[in-house]
């Protein structure tokens, strides 16, 4: 309970900042420009044809649903891919906020336990991420369910998925902070565990061309946790366009990717509770 | 143990777990969209049998062309046939859809008396036919005839000679009143079996290159898929003959329309339409389209969703000038429903 209410005094912080805000107008400014420019003619449940800004776009007839899969396809690799580098730049500076002297010492001497602290954090952050994913693809999935009757909420399931799998990468950032209080290498923590994340999603084929050694060894290792993003966007994209999912690979690659945040969290908590302020 | 040490170990757990989570054995991993090769091109080995089927004009007399020509080809522009289609049997062998289209479109032109004489001749269409050909001027059929019983079939061993290899036989009048049927021979590998001898005469010349050359209802380039050909507006219209809209749009739209169709396993059909109002054909583009995307609803509906993700493959790309091009998907067991009319079944026609 305790770490909702540090949750809800962190997205205040956040709604204060104008990176979010600034987030939020794009957003927005995006889905009335799609609302004004894009004319789309349905036949019978098919795409017959399309305008842009009044200019007729060429493709192929086919049902709406199957026309609008690529589309789907493409924002939720936008949102995944780009949720992630806006996450790490926006988010960087939470932790080490939270740790600043004076903020800290006050919050330490309230009745809160220090995990708590972490947890509210991560999960304001979680929020946040879930949030801004959620608005742009359920704000592209009304309008383009209002203009070809195609009501689909599988866009919005995926974009949970860009939201866990920033939860991933937020929880190594906030435990790194929790070391040494730098936005900076928050957010270097968090480009690299992006990095890691997509270097683990072809671990195999990457270790079968790389020579043995201490390298390869410590590749090995790093891949073998961080969670392969590259799978868990691909699977974003498939919910998102209506692809056929294999049953149980998603979840776990979902369960293996809350694990990872969870014992990086657990690694904050050991050394934020032995941490002197 | 001191708490803070239980955070360490419950990393520690975690991340071992977090680890094997992500391995996913292959078997779990994200499922490909199945795909669905559309005829559009000679593929390699559609290419070889093109290349091996030309021939050169064997005619010593008349005005002589050198070019190569496939004689099937040839035959079925004897006459300026405007439609024709051909099966390629020998391609569809193996193909359970194969022997059901054959009868189903000897039934459709009325013919089926033809193909139970060609069995009766000892002639296995499964076996010895390579291709059956069909316009209004009759059936082509080319494969390897030289143990055909021709005297037990056509009443004599050797008929009317024409030309350098052509021999033309006039058969018994068909069943029911019919016309007479006259077959017509070129050597041992191509069956012309028409209304007239001058049907049969028009047919030797162009397999022989004789006179001014036909108009060609299909060029080799075109003679990929199990099926194709071209069929003209007026036989759309006679072979369509419904009143749905996607028809009776296609009828006022459609001067020629070129279909392949690739059988092999499903049936991938591609259909280019061409006519000469292209407000019409924009028309039908998204009437076609519409038709489509409503049979797949259909078929989610009723819950056959191999249909449906198959029909997810149908696709009209525009009108673009005076043309557009339709490919379609669809299950065996759809098309095989929709042929049962050649089996006399109560399912005939059903979508």
């Amino acid at each position: 309970m305790i770490s909702i209410v540090v949750a809800l005094d962190l997205l205040r912080e956040a709604a204060a900042r104008r990176w979010f805000l600034a987030l939020a107008l794009a957003l927005t400014g995006l889905l009335i420009l799609i609302v004004t420019s894009l004319r789309l003619e349905v036949v019978d449940g098919a795409l017959a044809a399309t305008r842009l800004f009044g200019q007729p776009l060429y493709h192929q007839i086919q049902p709406a649903d199957v026309a609008l899969r690529p589309v789907f396809l493409v924002a939720s690799q936008v949102v995944f891919w780009g949720g992630l580098c806006f996450g790490v730049l926006g988010c960087a500076d939470f932790g080490p906020a939270l740790l600043s002297p004076g903020r800290i010492e006050y919050l330490l001497s309230l009745p809160v336990r220090r995990w708590e602290l972490l947890l509210g954090t991560f999960l304001g952050v979680l929020a946040l991420a879930l949030a801004g994913a959620v608005y742009a693809s359920a704000g592209l999935v009304l309008v383009l369910g209002a203009k070809t009757g195609v009501w689909t909420g599988w866009p919005v399931v995926s974009s949970v998925l860009a939201a866990v799998a920033f939860g991933s990468v937020y929880a190594g950032m906030l435990a790194v902070t929790v070391w040494v209080r730098s936005a900076a290498l928050s957010a270097a923590t968090g480009a690299s565990l992006v990095l890691l994340g997509l270097l683990a999603t072809h671990r195999v084929a990457l270790l079968e061309v790389m020579g043995r050694g201490v390298g390869r060894t410590l590749f090995a290792g790093l891949t073998a946790v961080v969670p392969p993003l590259g799978k868990l966007a691909d699977a974003a994209g498939a919910l998102a366009s209506s692809a056929p999912l294999a049953p149980g690979g998603l979840v776990r690659l979902l369960a293996g990717t809350l694990a990872f945040a969870a014992a990086l969290l657990a690694l904050a908590a050991w050394r934020f509770e032995r941490r002197d302020f | 143990m001191e708490r803070r040490w239980l955070w360490l170990l419950a990393a520690a757990l975690l991340v071992i777990a977090a680890a094997w989570l992500v391995r996913i054995p292959e078997s779990a991993a994200p499922i490909a969209r199945p795909e669905v090769e559309m005829p559009r091109q000679l593929r390699p080995a559609e290419r070889q049998r093109m290349l091996s089927r030309l021939t050169p004009a064997v005619t010593d007399a008349g005005p002589r062309r050198t070019e190569v020509r496939d004689p099937m080809l040839a035959a079925l522009s004897a006459g300026g046939a405007g439609s024709g289609m051909v099966l390629e049997v020998n391609a569809l062998r193996n193909s359970p859809l194969g022997e059901l289209l054959l009868r189903c479109l000897a039934e459709r032109e009325g013919r089926g008396n033809a193909l139970e004489a060609l069995q009766r001749m000892g002639i296995d269409p499964l076996r010895d036919i390579d291709r059956v050909g069909f316009t209004e001027h009759g059936i082509v059929v080319s494969g390897d005839f030289r143990r055909a019983n021709w005297e037990g079939l056509l009443g004599s061993a050797t008929g009317e000679p024409y030309g350098d290899r052509g021999q033309i036989t006039a058969v018994d009048p068909r069943a029911q009143g019919g016309n007479t049927l006259v077959a017509t021979r070129w050597g041992d590998s191509l069956l012309h079996l028409g209304d007239s001898e001058e049907d049969g005469r028009r047919v030797l010349d162009a397999v022989e290159g004789r006179g001014p050359a036909p108009q060609p209802l299909l060029t080799p380039e075109q003679t990929y898929g199990e099926l194709y050909g071209v069929v003209s507006g007026p036989d759309l219209a006679r072979t369509l003959g419904g009143n749905e809209p996607w028809a009776t749009a296609l009828l006022e739209a459609a001067s020629r329309v070129e279909v392949h169709l690739d059988a092999r396993r499903d049936v991938a059909l591609v259909a280019d339409v061409s006519g000469e109002d292209g407000r019409k054909l924009e028309d039908l583009g998204k009437t076609l389209g519409g038709a489509l995307a409503m049979a797949r609803v259909q078929a989610r509906a009723g819950g056959d969703d191999e249909a449906a993700e198959l029909l997810s493959f149908a696709r009209v790309s525009p009108a673009q000038g005076k043309a557009l091009s339709l490919e379609v998907a669809l299950p065996l067991e759809v098309v095989a429903k929709r042929l049962a009319f050649c089996r006399g079944g109560s399912d005939a026609g059903g979508p």
